[in-house]
């Protein structure tokens, strides 16, 4: 193997090395930032914004992402549409029903199961 | 008689830019991020519907720091995965060795972080069945461990067995270990998920 | 790595753990008409009780146990079985192995020019899970309570509470372990679809060159990629609950014969609902594509021309993918949806029927002008359109949220849905055996026989289905076990049940002439040579059988799948690999 190409590898690894740590360092973050914040909505965002930060920056850098062509990305986007058309339609439509939307009934509260 | 072969095994098409076995890890993938993505919607619906106060703080019921740490092990391990094919490209035989090795390791002490904390829920009487927010833990970092553990025998047969195939096809052996590694990646891209929204929400 | 084998491979492994695309062609053939018979026969028993319900089965009436029928006499329970497990086999065991599994198998590597899929051992791989998967299926027939009976659908909660038990053997946990089988196959199936056509096709062998049939098979390698997950993640959280006491589909406060159950509830019936017909819808597709595929290439060939609007069938054919999406909660118009969601899905349904009608139109057109031969396959293929379209109509007044009120779980589904996959996909299969019959074994089957076979099942399959879809517009419920008998709305119409049920048995002896044929012309049939059909497309450009590999080097492709009577040209087909001036 060429001197290079064991240079340009190494370039790599410290590239990957570098990531690592990002990544390593926002999920400590979002634990801390769990910690700080209530039980409300808000909660729930900051912690999916870090991860989807680390999501893009594995993506990016582990998966090689951006180089891999465009048939690869066209199938994720294609996937990534499915998937939101899954999770947003599903919601929405229980959202919308007749009577009470989103009517999952409370557990119950007799005979020794109680949630927490 | 002899007949023609199976084209683009290690070299790449040159209208896709692709050789087939990547094709192949990232279609898996997609149907992965389905799969899924059906459990999230299903976690995303039956909190959202839960009325207030029934749904448990994540970490109320669980251990955060301990899946903290374990989530260091995953990404490490990914990180590994990575220098292992970094390895493979330079020819270093003893980095690579090095370093799947340490891949399947940190898998296999994710995997028995994983089932200590599983038994940790037992010993207190918290089963799947005690409510829906516990019933999709398990089934979740159940699923995702099965996962988990799929990527550990293949590496574990790439590091071993299957390693034999660096001295007669080094190049294909190189892109086996790229498919390999998108796998893993994708297996710790779940978890970058799955850990905020079952332990941090 | 080079497939070029010198050497003689042992038995076993050339036969029955082959890594050869046409071998495991052929082993999905084989597997799924046995279970399309399989199937075929628990309708027969179905049909048997909507025609006299409460009477004892003559002569194999015995045969049953007292769990599934009291001296001859057909219990609900073991009705529900029937209708149940005929759907879930007929789809997931019988149509789509045959049309993904066998003819997709064999046929696509050779119609791109390939020496095999991309992946040969992940093919292997993926029957070998089929396989025990369909066999698990069966063998939940035997357990205690019988097989699943909450129709293929297995809707929360009755799926859940019918046969309760934390063990694997009940019938519906068993039916959840099959499904899980049968899913993970049709997954790595549809990896190694899609791979292959996308990297193997060979040189000059551009997108717009490709067969239709190689269009149907990828855009339904996609819809099986990306829809059965869901399900698949929705038959675990049915399992957990089953098996593990969650529940994810168990909403709090259920009562079960005056008992309250004892979950944690918290969960939504619904939520199935949704995961299920995430995947269904698109299954639907994946039932109709490949056969329009089929049809596709039996039409051009045998009317001498090409395809008309073949941009227009490929165009249509991926939106129709596409949409296919978008579409699945109008399976569950009367669950309670608001106004809103309604109309969405309205709105999407009637969207997704115009490219099946351009599709269907296509077909259509290409037949004007043409010279048409009447062979078997044609007529299979001619026989196809007509019935799907009647399938495709009646299913405009499903798709739309009003005449749905009044026509939802009746027999007008069923004679719907028979129709598209019944008369159409089943009668494209027949076309497709018939027609690649010469390429496998080098013979042809019997015209005769041939005829005897479609003009026979044509009539049937009518006479079966047709008086569905009149019960349907009466109001008789489907999955009624004694066929309607104890409604006063149903009266006028019983009498269709008998009618129905003699066409079902007369259908089942028309098959013998071709279950007969089939093999018979394995052995006997007219010898011919390699492309005895006059074809233009690559599958006919082998040896016969193809050999191992099928092509000596890989072949190049000079211009379309269809030049059949191009002006100039010596011959009424140009093959596609033919070089220019041959």
């Amino acid at each position: 193997m060429s001197a290079d190409h064991t240079a340009d590898v190494q370039k790599e690894v410290r590239l990957y090395i570098a990531v690592f740590a990002a990544v390593a360092i926002l999920t400590l973050a979002n634990v801390a930032a769990s910690y700080m914040t209530s039980r409300a909505i808000p909660g729930v965002t900051i912690a999916m914004m870090i991860a989807a930060v680390n999501a893009v920056l594995v993506a990016r850098y582990f998966m090689h992402l951006p180089s891999e062509g465009r048939i690869i990305r066209m199938v994720l986007g294609i996937t990534a549409l499915f998937f939101v058309v899954l999770m947003l339609l599903i919601v929405f439509a229980m959202a919308n029903e007749q009577g009470a939307p989103l009517q999952v009934p409370p557990p119950v509260q007799e005979s020794g199961h109680h949630v927490s | 008689m002899s007949s023609a072969a199976i084209r683009y095994i290690d070299s790449v098409r040159p209208d896709t830019g692709l050789y087939n076995g990547k094709l192949g890890v990232w279609l898996f993938l997609a149907s992965e991020a389905m799969l899924f993505g059906a459990l999230f919607s299903t976690y995303a619906l039956l909190r959202v519907g839960a009325p207030a106060g029934t749904w448990p703080v994540g970490a109320s019921v669980l251990s955060v720091p301990l899946a903290t740490v374990n989530t260091m092990f995953l990404i490490s391990s990914t990180v590994t995965m990575l220098l292992a094919w970094a390895a493979c490209k330079t020819r270093d035989r003893a980095k690579f060795k090095l370093y799947l090795g340490l891949t399947v390791l940190l898998g296999a002490v994710f995997l028995a972080v994983k089932l200590f904390e599983y038994n940790l829920k037992f010993h207190h009487h918290l089963y799947p069945s005690t409510n829906t927010f516990l019933g999709l833990y398990f089934t979740m970092t159940g699923l995702h461990g099965l996962h988990v553990f799929g990527g550990i025998v293949v590496n574990a047969y790439l590091w071993g067995p299957g390693s034999k195939m660096w001295d007669t096809a080094p190049d294909q052996f190189t892109n086996r270990i790229e498919t390999a590694g998108l796998y893993w990646h994708f297996v710790d891209l779940v978890w970058i998920f799955l850990f905020p929204v079952l332990y941090l929400t | 790595m080079s497939e070029a084998h010198h050497e003689e491979l042992p038995f076993w492994r050339k036969y029955i753990f082959s890594i050869d695309h046409k071998v495991i062609g052929i082993q999905y053939a084989l597997t799924s008409l046995v279970f399309l018979f399989f199937g075929f026969c628990l309708m027969m028993l179905m049909r048997w009780q909507l025609a006299y319900p409460g009477q004892p089965l003559p002569l194999i009436g015995e045969w049953f146990s007292d769990e599934s029928m009291v001296g001859g006499r057909m219990l609900p329970e073991f009705y529900n079985q029937l209708g149940a497990m005929h759907g879930t086999i007929m789809v997931f065991m019988g149509v789509v192995p045959l049309a993904v599994g066998a003819f997709g198998n064999y046929v696509l590597p050779l119609q791109i020019g390939a020496p095999d899929m991309a992946f040969p051992k992940l093919n292997m791989a993926s029957y070998w899970i089929f396989l025990p998967g369909g066999l698990f299926m069966l063998a939940s027939f035997f357990v205690p309570g019988g097989a699943a009976q909450s129709g293929w659908t297995s809707y929360a909660p009755l799926a859940e509470i019918t046969v309760p038990g934390k063990t694997l053997f009940t019938g519906q946990t068993m039916w959840l372990v099959g499904m899980v089988f049968l899913i993970t196959s049709s997954l790595l199936g549809a990896v190694n679809f899609l791979t292959t056509t996308i990297q193997l096709r060979a040189d000059g062998l551009t997108w717009m060159r490709l067969p239709f049939f190689v269009w149907a098979q990828f855009v339904t390698s996609f819809l099986l990629l990306l829809a059965f997950p869901p399900l698949e993640a929705a038959g675990i959280l049915q399992l957990m609950d089953r098996v593990a006491g969650t529940s994810f589909f168990l909403p709090s406060g259920l009562v079960v014969s005056g008992e309250p159950l004892q979950v944690a509830g918290g969960g939504s019936a619904l939520l199935w609902q949704h995961l299920f017909w995430f995947l269904a819808h698109p299954e639907v597709y994946v039932l109709i594509l490949p056969a329009m595929g089929i049809v596709g290439e039996i039409i051009a060939n045998n009317t001498r021309k090409p395809l008309w609007g073949y941009k227009s069938l490929v165009y249509s054919t991926i939106f129709l993918g596409f949409m296919s999406f978008l579409v699945w909660a109008h399976h569950m118009y009367l669950t309670g949806m608001g106004t809103a969601i309604n109309a969405f899905f309205q709105t999407t349904t009637m969207i997704i029927s115009i490219p099946s009608v351009i599709i269907l139109s296509a077909l259509l057109i290409s037949l004007w002008g043409g010279s048409i031969r009447f062979n078997t396959p044609m007529l299979f293929a001619l026989g196809f359109l007509p019935m799907f379209g009647i399938g495709g109509l009646t299913g405009l007044p499903l798709g739309l949220s009003t005449p749905d009120i009044h026509l939802h779980d009746t027999y007008y589904v069923i004679g719907h849905f028979h129709y598209v996959v019944a008369p159409g996909t089943i009668f494209a299969l027949f076309a497709g055996i018939y027609f690649w019959f010469p390429k496998i074994t080098g013979r042809r089957m019997s015209e005769t026989l041939g005829k005897i076979h479609f003009f026979g099942s044509f009539a049937m399959m009518n006479g079966i289905f047709m008086p569905m879809l009149w019960q349907g517009l009466a109001g008789v419920s489907r999955r009624l076990w004694d066929g309607g008998v104890t409604y006063a709305h149903a009266q006028e119409v019983l009498p269709l049940n008998k009618v129905m049920s003699y066409s079902a048995w007369t259908l089942a002896l028309f098959q013998l002439p071709f279950i007969f044929n089939l093999f018979w012309s394995i052995w006997k049939g007219r010898k011919v040579d390699d492309n005895p059909w006059e074809a233009t497309t690559l599958d006919w450009a082998t040896p016969t059988p193809p050999p191992h590999g099928n092509f000596e080097t890989i072949p190049v492709v000079y211009r379309g799948p269809y030049e059949y009577s191009t002006p100039g040209h010596i011959t009424d087909f140009f093959p596609q690999h033919q070089p220019e001036g041959a």
